[in-house]
C-alpha cells in the first residue's frame, strides 16, 4: 500500500499564486482574501481543541476578543506597540483557555455541556465588555491611526497588502504548528483522548492535563488573530470579536473543510468567505430582478441553505469527503486485485 | 506484587465486592472466574483506578495505589484491557500501539519503532497501517493487548480477551499469553473459557456475588463443591 502524495510542485505553485495576488488583485479581492485567511487562521487555532481533541468549543471568540482588546487597550493607555501587546493578549487568552478547560474538565463537563459552557462564557465576556465604559462599551474602541513610516512600528499599514502578507504568514505558521502537533506525542494523545478517553487513561495519559494544554495552545494563537483584526480595521467592538455569533463563524470553516484534519479548516474558510460574497451577489440580482428590495436578510438564507446542503452531503467536510472517496477506491482496487 | 486487602465496593444497595482479599505474586498467572455479575470487572475497575473502592486497600509493588487515577496506576506499571474493546478508531493499528509506547518513549520516532516491535510480537505487523476501525474482533482483541504491552507494564489485567473467539484463535491467544508471562509480566485474567483457564493459570480465584468462594490451584477448583454449585454446574462436576 503506497501513500499517494500530491507533488510539492502543487504547493509551490499555490504559494506563488497566493503571494503574488497583491500585484494584480484589486482591493476588493484583497479584502475578501484577508478575511478568508483570517478565518482560516482562526479555524486552524480552533481545530487544535475542536478537531484534534474533539472538544466542541463554541466560545473561541472569547480568546480572539481578549487578544484584540488586550493589545488595543495597552496601546491606547500605555502606548505599548501592539507587536508586543499581542503577546500579552495571547498569554492572557492562553490562561483564560486553561482556566475554562480546568473548570470544565475537573468537574467532568463534557460533550454538549462543554459546548454550552463555552457559549455561556463568551456571552458573559461579551456582555461585560459591552457594559463597561472603560472597555469601550457597545460603541467600541477606535485605534488612533499613525500615519507614514511610523505606522509599521505600531502594527499599522496604509495599503492592504502588508496585512495580507501578515495573515498569510500567520496561517502558514499555524499550519506548521498543527503539522508538528499532529506528529508529536501531544497530537497522538489528543486524538487518543478524543477517540476513547477511558482507553487513553488506562495507558497512562492524564487526559485532563492534555485537554487543558490543548485549550492553552489554542487560546494563545487564536488571540494573535484578535490583534490582527483590531490593527487591520483599527476599530473593535465586542460583537465583532466575541460572543456566540462570531464564535460559530470561526467553527464554520473547519466544519465545512473537515475538522481534525490539517488542511480542512483552511480549505473550508477559503471556500466559505467567497461563498458568502457569492450568495450576496446572487441574491442582489434576484432582488433587483423580482423587485424584492425589502428582504434584507435574503442572502443569509441562501448562505445557510448552501451550508445545510454541504453538511448533508459531506458530513466530514471537504477533506473528509476526499479521504473517504480515496479509501473506497483503494478498497475496490484491492478487492479486484 | 499485588495485594487487594478487604476491598469493598457498593453500587447503591448492591454489594459488588464484599471484603475481598486477593494476592498475586510476581511471575504468576492468576485467573478470576465466576458467574456474570460476580464482580470480576468491578474488581479490575477498582484495581486500575476507574472506580475508587468504598473500603479496603490495594497495594502494588508495596506502594498503596488505592483511589489513584487510572493514568497514575498505569505509570506505576499496571496495564489493562477492556472487556468491550476500546480501540482508537481514527488511528491506524501502529498509531494505536504508539499511544501506549509514547508513555514510555516521548519521541514519536522511537515510539513508532517500539510499537512496530510490539506488533511483531503479537503478530499484527502486516496490518500496521490499517485503520483500527477496519479490524475484526480477534484483531481488535490482539490490538488491545498490544497497546497495553507497549506501556511496558509489570502487571497485565486481561478482561475476557478470549471471549468471542473461535477455538483456534483461543489457542493462539493461550500461546501468546504464556509467552508474555515467560517474558516476565505478571498476569491477572478474567475468563469464562475453562480450557484456557485450566491450561494457563497457576492459581484460580472464584467470585460469586462479590465474595471470594475459592482461591487455589486449578485442580482444586473443578472439585470444589461450592464452585461447582455457583458456577461450573452439575454436569461439569460429573464429567
Amino acid at each position: 500500500m503506497t501513500k499517494s502524495r500530491p507533488l510539492p510542485f502543487i504547493y509551490v505553485a499555490l504559494a506563488v499564486f497566493f503571494l503574488t495576488i497583491p500585484l494584480y488583485g484589486g482591493d476588493y479581492v484583497l479584502e475578501m482574501l484577508i478575511i478568508a485567511f483570517w478565518f482560516a487562521y482562526l479555524g486552524s487555532c480552533w481545530n487544535i481543541v475542536g478537531g484534534y481533541t474533539g472538544l466542541l468549543s463554541l466560545g473561541h471568540g472569547t480568546f480572539v476578543g481578549i487578544g484584540a482588546y488586550a493589545s488595543t487597550l495597552l496601546f491606547a493607555h500605555l502606548g505599548l506597540t501592539p507587536w508586543i501587546g499581542m503577546i500579552a493578549g495571547a498569554v492572557v487568552a492562553s490562561m483564560a483557555g486553561a482556566l475554562l478547560g480546568y473548570l470544565s474538565f475537573r468537574f467532568k463537563v463534557r460533550g454538549v455541556y462543554f459546548c454550552l459552557i463555552t457559549m455561556a462564557a463568551t456571552e458573559i465576556v461579551r456582555l461585560v465588555f459591552e457594559h463597561v465604559n472603560w472597555l469601550g462599551s457597545t460603541i467600541g474602541i477606535f485605534i488612533q491611526a499613525v500615519k507614514g513610516a511610523g505606522g509599521a512600528a505600531v502594527y499599522q499599514f496604509g495599503p492592504k497588502w502588508p496585512y495580507y502578507l501578515i495573515i498569510m504568514a500567520m496561517t502558514g505558521g499555524i499550519l506548521g504548528i498543527s503539522y508538528l502537533i499532529e506528529r508529536s506525542k501531544l497530537g497522538y494523545f489528543l486524538k487518543a483522548i478524543k477517540d476513547n478517553e477511558d482507553a487513553a487513561r488506562s495507558l497512562g495519559i492524564p487526559a485532563i492535563r492534555y485537554q487543558i494544554i490543548a485549550m492553552a495552545i489554542s487560546g494563545f494563537f487564536i488571540a494573535l488573530g484578535g490583534t490582527f483584526y483590531a490593527q487591520y480595521r483599527l476599530y473593535i467592538r465586542p460583537d465583532l470579536v466575541m460572543g456566540v455569533h462570531f464564535s460559530v463563524e470561526i467553527v464554520m470553516g473547519p466544519v465545512l473543510g473537515g475538522w481534525g484534519t490539517l488542511l480542512g479548516p483552511i480549505l473550508g474558510s477559503l471556500v466559505m468567505t467567497p461563498l458568502g460574497e457569492f450568495t450576496r451577489w446572487l441574491t442582489e440580482i434576484i432582488k433587483t430582478t423580482f423587485h424584492m428590495q425589502g428582504l434584507t436578510g435574503l442572502h443569509m438564507i441562501t448562505y445557510g441553505l448552501v451550508l445545510v446542503l454541504v453538511v448533508r452531503f459531506m458530513p466530514n467536510g471537504i477533506v473528509g469527503f476526499y479521504l473517504r472517496r480515496r479509501e473506497l477506491k483503494r478498497e475496490k482496487e484491492s478487492a479486484a486485485g | 506484587m499485588l495485594q487487594v486487602e478487604n476491598v469493598t465496593k457498593m453500587f447503591g444497595g448492591l454489594m459488588a465486592l464484599s471484603d475481598l482479599t486477593l494476592n498475586l505474586s510476581e511471575g504468576q498467572i492468576k485467573s478470576i472466574i465466576g458467574p456474570n455479575g460476580a464482580g470480576k470487572t468491578t474488581l479490575f475497575n477498582v484495581i486500575s483506578g476507574f472506580m475508587p473502592p468504598d473500603g479496603g486497600e490495594i497495594r502494588f509493588d508495596d506502594q498503596p495505589i488505592t483511589g489513584q487515577p487510572p493514568e497514575k496506576i498505569a505509570h506505576a506499571g499496571v496495564a489493562r484491557t477492556f472487556q468491550v474493546v476500546k480501540p482508537f478508531n481514527n488511528l491506524t493499528v501502529i498509531e494505536n500501539v504508539m499511544v501506549g509506547s509514547l508513555n514510555v518513549y516521548a519521541h514519536s520516532r522511537i515510539a513508532r519503532e517500539k510499537a512496530r516491535e510490539v506488533l511483531e510480537y503479537i503478530g499484527m505487523a502486516d496490518k500496521a497501517e490499517w485503520p483500527a476501525r477496519k479490524l475484526t474482533l480477534e484483531d481488535l482483541k490482539r490490538l488491545e493487548l498490544g497497546r497495553a504491552l507497549a506501556t511496558r507494564p509489570k502487571l497485565l489485567l486481561l478482561d475476557e480477551v478470549m471471549a468471542g473467539l473461535n477455538p483456534h484463535e483461543v489457542d493462539e491467544f493461550i500461546a501468546l499469553i504464556r509467552r508474555i508471562r515467560d517474558d516476565g509480566i505478571t498476569i491477572l485474567l478474567i475468563e469464562h473459557i475453562m480450557h484456557a483457564i485450566l491450561s494457563l493459570s497457576d492459581e484460580v480465584a472464584v467470585l460469586n456475588y462479590g465474595v471470594k468462594i475459592y482461591e487455589g490451584d486449578t485442580r482444586g477448583v473443578v472439585e470444589d463443591r461450592k464452585v461447582v454449585e455457583a458456577y461450573l454446574g452439575e454436569e461439569y462436576f460429573l464429567s
